[in-house]
């Protein structure tokens, strides 16, 4: 390591604290968190503040890309209810009279103890799939935000990741190239020729 | 086609409301266009310089850098950190319409990474000639 990374890295605990910061959101494990980005350290070995400031960025990135994916999956499941319920009043004689009875259905209103029920949803000849690209197509707008900012994520931890191991190439290319201008320079002091010194025929 | 009259009278209208003329109200207006700011600088206040320099003067102190370089990487980094924070604000409270804000600041994200990117590269190539050299 050079003299000037290892200094760099004495002072990264300094800087981190100028620079560091966290994506967490109330209520977010920050275990998790420190979890993750310890065992991003732990894998990319961080030799300077570059590197540390790529893990950092992987760290948050994966963080958020995962908070949401989550929101994106919540955002289909909530508009399961609404799924069921637009199937049902799409379909004339969608519900059976003694499957309504049985559910106490009225009208197009399902009861919400109803929805999860394979029972139900077997007995009403609904796959789980469909009602799944139902939600899907509800929350279409909002899910493809959500969409694009998990791939805004994705693209950014490539990003991170592709200057992490340019910079570790170069470094060791740099390292690699000085190693062989010394050995070259070595070489050139040994094979240097060197005056004889003239014997003292005097006597 | 509109009367002599007319024209005038929308001529006369027309001055009666060039916009404000107080130099509050001029004030005032200026920011109707404001919504976050980030598209522009960092605002030069006192605090934003002297995060600025805190930050340049630490990687300047870490690693022979120059000072130019150290400050554009500053810079580039507290503009970074200024959209994470909005971000964070809208998260913390976010309304469903909201999330179209969110997008939107991913993209002013975008342009600040990338700004950050290069002032990191630039940083970094004075210490990889120092590798060379030693």
């Amino acid at each position: 390591m050079s003299k000037s990374i290892a200094r760099l890295s004495e002072f990264s605990s300094e800087l981190e604290e100028l620079l560091g910061e966290t994506v967490l959101l109330k209520g977010e494990d920050e275990e998790l968190y420190a979890e993750l980005r310890e065992a991003l350290k732990a894998h990319l070995d961080p030799q300077d503040l570059f590197d540390e400031l790529d893990v950092q960025d992987l760290a948050n990135n994966i963080w958020e890309g995962r908070r949401f994916q989550k929101h994106a999956t919540e955002l289909i499941n909530a508009e399961r209810l609404n799924a069921i319920k637009k199937l049902a009043a799409s379909r004339p004689g969608f519900l059976s009279d003694k499957m309504a009875k049985r559910i106490g259905v009225t009208g197009d209103s399902v009861p919400e103890d109803a929805i999860g029920q394979g029972v139900y949803l077997r007995e009403l000849g609904v796959s789980r799939e469909l009602v799944q690209a139902k939600a899907l197509l509800l929350a279409a707008d909002d899910y493809l935000i959500l969409d694009k900012l998990v791939a805004n994520r994705s693209a950014r931890r490539k990003a991170a990741i592709k200057d992490y191991s340019n910079r570790r190439r170069q470094a060791a290319k740099d390292t690699r190239l000085a190693k062989a201008k010394r050995e070259r320079a070595k070489l050139a002091n040994d094979n240097r020729p060197t005056l004889v010194k003239t014997p003292d025929l005097s006597w | 086609m509109a009367t002599e009259m007319q024209i005038a009278a929308n001529r006369a209208n027309a001055k009666r409301s060039t916009g404000p003329k107080t130099a509050a109200g001029k004030q005032r207006s200026s920011g109707n266009a404001f919504r976050h700011g980030l598209s522009g600088p960092l605002p030069a206040d006192a605090l934003t310089t002297a995060a600025i320099e805190g930050i340049a003067r630490a990687v300047v102190a870490g690693a022979d850098f120059e000072p130019e370089e150290a400050m554009a990487f500053a810079t580039s980094e507290l503009e970074l950190r200024r959209i994470r924070e909005v971000r964070k604000d809208l998260l913390m409270d976010l309304a469903p319409r909201e999330l179209r804000r969110l997008a939107a600041l991913d993209r002013y994200e975008r342009v600040a990474l990338t700004k950050s990117r290069w002032a990191r590269r630039s940083l970094a190539k004075p210490a990889h000639n120092q590798v060379q050299a030693t």
